[in-house]
């Protein structure tokens, strides 16, 4: 079962993966382009307008580093989202709608073990695509001349892996409930961005479950993030304990 | 090379003589009865061919036997399994071939088995080599480029693989030609039989369940119209032509009704169509001693097709 679930998300997760890869490194090449664009004025009015920690990620490597691949609001973190997010969709919604349900389910295993094995197999994909995009910032950021500290690559890597364990719950919950995949797809994006709301407010970032998913001072090494780590494997474990009861009595 | 998985230890059970045994099922699709009140037994090692129109509950019937949707009242048991509380045992020991293609496309043929042997209990290497050399199946070939009947004749051979004491195929041969119609159901379904195993197949295209069931249940909206041997059926199901010498009156017509054993009357004109449950011979015999005014009479046999046209006619006329 492990085997065909890795041949039937391959493609989703390559692709992905080239994406991510490519629009972390191409980001990464662009940094001094973008950082030398940048007029002390213009600097000033970004710090103006949107705060002096988003003006910082054009000044601090670590931080663009940081903001392109562990924030939603990087390229690089957000078509990871969306990978993860067309994987859960597809996670039942997909077997529905191939009329491949009928079969698994005829196998002699329970309904849980079905969904927890295909949920493990996600997640330990989204742990390889994490670690990949890991390993390419340090590396990146290595060859470039501009190291970063491992312990706090590795801990934005376990953070925003539970961030996508979190999206990767409510698209599966979603793919049970519905029998197409563009539903859960389309509907955990809106979750996402409505998840992303609070963050819009002055103080609101404590409301917002995204905003744990990615800690620039844990990137650099500063702080270990132990209250994100627990909101984020808290937030990563509600909708799959949702998905399980209503997968078992979900009729086919 | 051949090869016996053993995964786990069956499970005890005590087995009667039904392989599949259905109390008053009922399965709802929202506010539709899909079952209602179905009450079924299917004999172990019997061929039990269970009929239907489209859309009176055999799927649903089906699924529900196999834990794919809850029954909403009713009880029933598989190979001595309770439907709900031991799904998983009794999946163990049924092989199901689906009315649709259920096999992974992205697959080849060789993967789909590896995907099979490893989420069955116990699994025969040897019988599924047996039937995909027999169907002439390349192993290297992805399964979205096998033809559909192709695709039926892997998913029967792999259903084979767990080596299982039932077999429950649903609409099997629906969108084949007659050579793979014939080739799956004539020739497979016979061995299969032989080896003391039940199978239990949905159908509506009537000749084939006639040539290889032996056992035959007809299902309509949702209940259960008759169950019963079709050699028995046959036997005692027939019908009595009569032609009168002149239209019969509504009193001759009432006591034709009112003699043992003859259920629905059709009348056109002087002919008059009496089914008939039970000796239609003897029957034939007391009519024309009774007196009525008859010119012929004749006991006709039914086949399948005939016998299920019946019912259905009986269901709708409210016998």
């Amino acid at each position: 079962m492990v085997t065909k679930e890795l041949i039937d998300s391959r493609w989703k997760v390559l692709i992905g993966a080239v994406l991510a890869l490519l629009t972390m490194i191409i980001g990464a090449l662009s940094y001094d382009m973008v950082r030398q664009a940048l007029s002390p004025a213009d600097l000033q009015n970004l710090s103006n307008a949107l705060g002096s920690d988003f003006a910082n990620r054009f000044t601090d490597y670590g931080a663009f580093m940081w903001n392109l691949t562990f924030s939603l609001s990087g390229d690089s973190g957000l078509i990871l989202m969306v990978v993860t997010a067309l994987l859960g969709a597809s996670v039942i919604a997909g077997e529905v709608n191939k009329q491949t349900i009928f079969l698994l389910l005829s196998r002699p295993l329970s309904r849980d073990q079905i969904l927890l094995t295909k949920y493990a197999v996600g997640a330990v994909i989204l742990l390889a695509l994490n670690i990949l995009s890991g390993a390419a910032v340090y590396v990146v950021s290595a060859v470039s001349g501009r190291p970063q500290d491992l312990g706090g690559v590795a801990v934005s890597v376990l953070l925003f892996w539970l961030g996508t364990l979190c999206i990767f719950g409510i698209a599966t919950l979603l793919s049970v409930v519905f029998s197409d995949v563009l539903r859960p797809l389309g509907l955990t994006v809106v979750i996402l961005i409505v998840l992303n709301l609070p963050g819009l407010f002055p103080h609101g970032a404590n409301w917002s479950i995204p905003s744990y998913w990615s800690s620039l001072p844990a990137f650099l090494g500063q702080e270990f993030p132990v209250k994100a780590l627990i909101i984020s494997l808290i937030a990563a474990l509600v909708p799959l304990l949702l998905a399980v009861p209503l997968f078992r009595r979900q009729a086919y | 090379m051949v090869t016996t998985q053993e995964k786990a230890i069956a499970h005890p059970v005590e087995l009667g003589d039904s392989a599949i045994e259905i109390k008053d099922l009922v399965v709802n699709y929202g506010s539709k009865r899909a079952v209602d009140r179905l009450t079924l037994s299917v004999p172990k090692g019997s061929v039990y061919g269970f009929l239907g129109p489209n859309g009176a509950g055999k799927t649903t019937t089906i699924k529900t036997l196999l834990g794919f949707r809850r029954p909403d009242a009713g009880s029933a048991t598989v190979l001595g399994y309770d439907i709900v509380a031991n799904s998983v045992e009794l999946r163990a020991r049924t092989g199901y071939v689906s009315e649709v293609n259920s096999l992974y496309d992205s697959l080849t043929v060789g993967q789909m088995n590896d995907f099979c042997r490893s989420t069955a209990r116990q699994w025969n290497q040897a019988a599924v080599d047996r039937y995909i050399k027999m169907f002439n199946l390349p192993e290297q070939v992805r399964v979205r480029q096998l033809s559909k009947g192709m695709g039926r004749q892997l998913a029967f051979s792999l259903a084979m693989g767990s080596d299982p004491d039932l077999l429950i195929l649903d609409e099997p041969t629906s969108g084949l030609d007659p050579i793979a119609r014939h080739e799956l159901l004539n020739r497979l379904v016979g061995e299969i039989a032989s080896e003391g195993k039940t199978v239990f197949f949905s159908s509506h295209i009537l000749s084939e369940v006639e040539a290889v069931a032996d056992w035959i249940g007809i299902i309509k909206a949702g209940h259960l119209v008759v169950s019963d041997e079709l050699d028995h059926l046959k036997q005692n199901q027939k019908v009595l032509k009569l032609v009168y010498t002149e239209p019969p009156t509504a009193q001759e017509l009432d006591v034709l009704k009112a003699m043992p054993g003859v259920g629905r009357i059709e009348q056109e004109g002087r002919s008059v169509r009496a089914m008939v449950d039970g000796d239609a011979e003897a029957l034939a015999r007391s009519i024309q001693a009774s007196g009525l005014n008859l010119r012929d009479i004749d006991v006709v046999g039914l086949n399948l097709e005939d016998l299920f046209l019946e019912y259905m006619k009986e269901d709708e006329s409210g016998y």
